[in-house]
């Protein structure tokens, strides 16, 4: 799974303030972020693709 | 193919529904390994880019099936001690997609340099008594050389099965 994630927006995006350590004396804003897959860096897409690339590469022996 | 193998269960395409912006899939199983590391869920895939047409650069992709990415993880090692039955189990369902589609060509490689080199050898194996409607190439990178008919003693890339 891929992160994606643009830190030049990180000013425009919505924020959550979360409690940090064991006493939650601390605050911090965090900015909320999504997750989403990255199915161009699967591994079923990405070995697709380089088989092509390979094959382009390469051709197969004509056959008789 | 001869020795045990595993049963196999088809999948539904609706599974990889979003990697079907990005590639053709033409057939689609899974079985199950069991040993001493435990249960792992393997799957196993033909494919072609999207928009590909015909049955010429397919790819054949098999791995441990990892649900939480949904997606297969060709890099892990079940260390079940089956590597025989799955790679047979794999090539016997290899083997029924080229008779379904005799003009199919399947590419296959590892996803390591050792991998590819298992394969390898466990061609070897079997070369001699492959069938002779059965064609069984191997790519050499070195050089630009290409595909050449399997050979044992060669150091192949990237294996090519076809039907003659």
């Amino acid at each position: 799974m891929i992160c994606k994630f643009d830190y030049n927006k990180i000013d425009d995006m919505p924020t959550t303030t979360v409690k940090i350590g064991k006493k939650a004396t601390q605050e911090e804003k965090v900015v909320n972020v999504g997750y989403e897959i990255d199915y161009a860096a699967s591994n079923i897409v990405r070995k697709t693709l380089e088989m092509a690339e390979t094959l382009r590469k390469y051709p197969r022996p004509a056959r008789k | 193919m001869k020795g045990p193998q595993y049963k196999i269960h088809s999948v539904g395409l609706e599974e990889y529904k979003d990697y079907l912006n990005y590639v053709d899939i033409l057939d689609s199983c899974k079985f199950y390994s069991s040993g001493k590391s435990g249960d792992f869920e393997l799957r196993m895939l033909i494919t072609r880019e999207k928009g590909g047409s015909g049955f010429k650069d397919l790819n054949l992709g098999f791995g441990v099936w990892n649900e939480e990415i949904r997606d297969i993880d060709d890099g892990i090692e079940t260390k079940n001690g089956d590597m025989q039955q799955i790679l047979a189990t794999v090539a016997n369902r290899a083997l029924e997609f080229l008779s379904r589609y005799p003009e199919a060509e399947i590419f296959a490689k590892g996803s390591t340099p050792s991998r590819t080199r298992l394969y390898q050898m466990e061609i070897a194996k079997i070369i001699d008594e492959v069938p002779d409607g059965l064609r069984i190439e191997g790519l050499v990178s070195n050089d630009d050389i290409g595909f050449v008919n399997f050979q044992k003693g060669i150091n192949f890339d990237a294996f090519l099965l076809s039907a003659k």
